[in-house]
């Protein structure tokens, strides 16, 4: 049997070779192009994938032994620098409602928070405006958000969009407790500015967190996101 | 803690919940130390690989999927990963690129076709107990401790190719057995 690349003959190897890397007797260089064409074939990545979930059982073989607690602290420093231990913060992320509505989305729309570097130093200028940028890993949507403390405008660029017709989207001040508060509703086709309720203006800060929902033409019917959350982002001083 | 409740944490460290990221690793981080630890052998090396995974996890969270299988598996699996290729490059393994696969085709299902059997589907448990008991034996032994061929070969007292021969069976007989 030859080794042809894409006969029908080479799933008993790629069986095997994908077997072997999950069993993990392969050398580095092995497991190197194993995961190089996993990233370029994916249905060889499944067969991968497949063999991890079958040899999982075999975890139970691992019995528990519990780290040092200096190492979790080592990982934090590592992923958000030196300055303090787990976030102090008030909770912004603790609002029963909002995982409830977010879990309403589809598990692709896996949200991430790319956010700007802060480069203005503790004390931040109050003229900088905030900026968010807001994305998703299904990248149909992805958002920048500037706010302007000094007129309570929030500009909204939509950086990509796929083609939603007859949606609008709706913008979310997602707060530590509560509902989360519409901030207003934009088309996805275009860049749009809100003017931000006074009442809720003293609530964008850095830090806070904005979510978009995708919702009917001219957003939610009930006031509170009915459709799956796009994209959301925490607002930082660029 | 439940799979689903693990899941539910990775989601949100995937948003960049620090808490939900603090919670995720009291409630791994002992299986996935002691993944580390039987591998690597040596407590400030497993250490050391611990706090990359848990990097990893947090950067790889966005791309946990529920449907792609249990997210202890998926955690498992970045550990593994992690300490085999520190194995690996710790003592490189030589390697004869390749050496023909000269065994019959089983008529393996691809994954989509098994999808719809997964429920009912065996257990790799009782698949390795249809295996030559020390076929099984070196299967667990690869999987569990990270052993390449030649260290499997040394410790079984049995020449490379006929190690790598019993593996590659074995493979495709818990295959052929899974899908059965």
């Amino acid at each position: 049997m030859t080794s042809g690349e894409q006969s029908q003959g080479r799933r008993p190897q790629d069986e095997i070779l994908a077997g072997e890397y999950v069993l993990g007797v392969l050398s580095l260089e092995a497991r190197h192009a194993v995961e190089q064409r996993m990233a370029s074939d994916r249905a060889f990545a499944r067969i991968v994938e497949r063999w991890q979930a079958d040899l999982a059982s075999l975890n139970d073989e691992y019995e528990d032994v519990a780290p040092r607690p200096v190492v979790f602290s080592r990982i934090e420093t590592r992923l958000f620098g030196p300055t303090r231990a787990v976030a102090p913060s008030s909770g912004l992320w603790n609002s029963a409602q909002f995982w409830r509505w977010l879990s309403l989305g589809t598990s692709a729309v896996a949200v991430a928070a790319i956010v700007y570097a802060s480069g203005a130093g503790p004390k931040p200028q109050r003229s900088a405006p905030l900026v968010a940028e807001l994305s998703s890993t299904n990248s149909q949507i992805s958002l920048l958000a500037s706010y302007d403390a000094g007129n309570g405008r929030l500009r909204i660029v939509p950086v990509a969009a796929g083609g939603r017709e007859e949606k609008s989207l709706e913008l979310w001040l997602v707060p530590g407790s509560g509902n989360p508060r519409s901030l207003g509703v934009f088309q996805p086709d275009r860049a749009g500015e809100l003017v931000i309720p006074a009442d809720l203006r003293g609530n964008i800060a850095e830090g806070a967190t904005l979510a978009v929902s995708l919702e009917p033409f001219g957003g939610s019917p009930t006031g509170v996101a009915t459709g799956p959350v796009v994209a959301s982002g925490v607002a930082r001083r660029p | 803690m439940q799979n689903n409740e693990i899941a539910a944490l990775i989601n949100r460290v995937a948003i960049g919940d620090r808490k939900a990221f603090a919670a995720l690793y009291n409630a791994t981080s002992p299986k996935l130390f002691s993944i580390c630890l039987r591998i690597l052998k040596d407590r400030a090396d497993a250490e050391e690989a611990l706090q990359e995974i848990y990097v990893r996890v947090w950067q790889r969270s966005r791309t946990f999927a529920v449907d792609t299988g249990s997210p202890l598996a998926w955690l498992a699996a970045i550990a593994r990963n992690h300490a085999i290729d520190i194995l690996r490059a710790r003592k490189p393994v030589a390697e004869d690129l390749d050496d023909a696969y000269d065994l019959a085709d089983d008529g393996i299902l691809n994954p989509e076709q098994q999808v719809a059997m997964a429920d009912e589907g065996r257990r790799i448990d009782n698949c390795m107990q249809e295996l030559d008991s020390v076929h099984a034996g070196a299967v667990r032994r690869a999987y569990v401790e990270g052993l390449s061929y030649l260290e499997l070969a040394e410790e079984l007292k049995v020449p490379l190719n006929t190690v790598r021969t019993w593996l590659r069976r074995s493979l495709l007989k818990l295959r052929e057995c899974m899908q059965r």
